[in-house]
């Protein structure tokens, strides 16, 4: 198969070293501190390329996409952050509880809290 | 399968269990918390793990219930069999594991004196024993707590004699619900926890009934799961399963963003799109409606605080644990059957995990706004509408469980 080349294009690698963010929690860090104007510009700029980034990633195993192609992933995953805020107009749910308080679990028995730790929860 | 297609969907709920009000102390009353404590926690089966989790022996998970102050940890014995203990040194009481999940080499080992115990809960050495005098070592065993496997699932229960078996318990789950949960295909993938200033039982409610989600929701959902297309039901009586509810996609959906489009490419993870590929799953089959084009997913209370949701290739649950009447710990799971492949997989789950956090969030902003206000006294009942049945069994089992009713 005849490699597809990266399509990060100037307009894109703008973006990259601040909404590139490689965890969940980076990029809702991100999308939370951004105002709506700097999510529209990120959101605007990748979505005409989308599916060509998709197509140029998944030309890889998904454990053998190549570390230059790492920073556009971790943007399109941010497309997926800031989806809704751009529907909503706002970059938090205003229905909602904070996403940040909701944290990450690292396996089904990362379960419940100490209660001595309760203070450095996010709320 | 045809006949499928064209069947109607199910009653939108139902008056059967009567229209009368909820009283609000069911969820703020201290003395309500401690019977529910008592005649709930203590005596029911509750979801602690998963039996894939313990597949050689030694292989143990903890599984803590803050209120009831107990640490249970369950283990694979060389046998095969999974047996769960309290988590308490017969010494003095030591925290004997205190990692959340992992491999015992050599048995379980007290931390702080360095008595043995094997993986059957038998009391093998303790160090200079001939200082304790009179110790008789084969009555001296870890305290055993009732497990049993339910659908791949591992129960426990505090009950030193469990008045039903765990089937007896979830009598009216099908055996192909247990076959397809059960399936050695699901991997856990993530899940959220969170203390939330609730009473325990309301984030269950949440997820128990459909009738929310066209205003509840109406900024996440929007139109492409509504309160039309959940059809809940109840199991008058079971001992442990209130009800359950199908949920489909309305006939037209709402809004697609092109985010939600481009991840419907890759697969069925999200539930707010119509996917263009489908997960495989083995046994989907068994699940009455998974083969009607609008088929979501199908939901399970499992009494008390478990919410159970399958659908094509994702099985997902909601648990909570209490704090006190007005707190809880709240969790959710999720389990897929395929493995990512490629990106355009990482995407679609990205997209759908993103989609039901958001989701999530307006549940958990809504039930601690409630707990404020039935703690100020603003209403003194509930009222339920048929699309809340489940809510309405559910509260009959609590009273059932609690010796109100």
């Amino acid at each position: 198969m005849k490699e597809i080349s990266n399509p990060a294009i100037e307009a894109i690698e703008a973006f990259l070293d601040d909404w590139a963010g490689a965890t969940p929690a980076e990029r809702v860090a991100k999308r939370t501190s951004s105002s709506m104007e700097e999510i529209n510009a990120f959101y605007d700029s990748m979505l005409p390329w989308m599916e060509e980034i998709l197509v140029y990633l998944n030309q890889y195993p998904l454990e053998e996409i190549p570390d230059e192609a790492r920073g556009i992933a971790n943007a399109a995953l941010a497309m997926c952050e800031v989806d809704n805020p751009v529907r909503w107009k706002e970059t938090e749910l205003s229905s909602g509880f904070d996403v940040r308080a909701m944290i990450e679990k690292g396996s089904f028995y990362d379960s419940g809290f100490h209660s001595r730790h309760r203070h450095l929860l996010h709320r | 399968m045809d006949a499928i297609l064209d069947a109607p969907l199910p009653e939108q709920g139902t008056h059967a269990l009567g229209m009368e009000k909820i009283p609000t102390d069911f969820y703020t009353s201290a003395d309500h918390y401690e019977r529910e404590l008592k005649h709930v926690f203590a005596r029911c089966w509750l979801l602690a793990g998963r039996a894939s989790d313990l597949a050689k022996p030694g292989d143990f998970f903890t599984f803590q219930v803050d209120a009831l102050s107990t640490s249970v940890v369950v283990v694979k014995g060389k046998d095969g069999a999974i047996r769960a203990f309290y988590n308490a040194c017969t010494h003095r009481g030591t925290k004997i594991v205190t990692e959340q999940s992992g491999r015992l080499r050599g048995g379980m080992i007290c931390p702080y004196h360095g008595w043995a115990f094997g993986l059957h809960g038998d009391l093998l050495n303790v160090p200079d024993e001939e200082t304790f005098g009179c110790l008789d070592k084969s009555t001296e065993g870890l305290r055993a707590v009732a497990a049993d496997v339910w659908g791949g699932f591992v129960f426990i229960n505090l009950d030193p004699r469990p008045q039903w078996s765990l089937r007896e318990y979830l009598a009216p789950l099908s055996e192909g619900l247990a076959q397809y949960v059960g399936d050695d295909q699901w991997s856990w993938s993530f899940g959220w926890k969170s203390e939330v200033k609730s009473n325990w039982k309301s984030p269950v409610d949440a997820q128990v009934e459909g009738y929310h989600i066209t205003y509840g929701h109406r900024r996440t959902i929007a139109r492409n799961v509504t309160a039309e297309t959940t059809r809940p039901y109840i199991f008058e009586n079971s001992i442990g399963v209130p009800g359950g509810h199908h949920l489909f996609r309305p006939e037209k959906l709402g809004v697609q963003t092109p985010i939600g489009l481009l991840s419907a490419k890759f697969g069925a993870t999200s539930l707010y799109a119509e996917p263009e590929r489908e997960f495989e799953a083995n046994h989907l089959n068994v699940l009455k409606f998974s083969n009607h084009p609008r088929w979501i997913l199908d939901g399970y209370l499992l009494f008390p605080n478990t919410v159970l949701f399958v659908q094509q290739g994702q099985i997902f649950i909601q648990r909570t644990l209490p704090v006190s009447p007005h707190e809880c710990i709240w969790e959710v799971d999720f389990y897929h059957s395929e493995k990512m492949k490629s990106f355009g997989d990482r995407f679609n789950r990205e997209q759908g995990r993103i989609q039901i956090r958001d989701v999530l969030s307006e549940d958990l902003k809504i039930v601690e706004g409630i707990q404020e206000n039935l703690r100020s006294g603003a209403i003194s009942s509930m009222h339920l509408s048929k699309q809340e049945v489940i809510i309405r069994s559910y509260y009959h089992m609590v009273k059932r469980f609690v010796g109100g009713q």
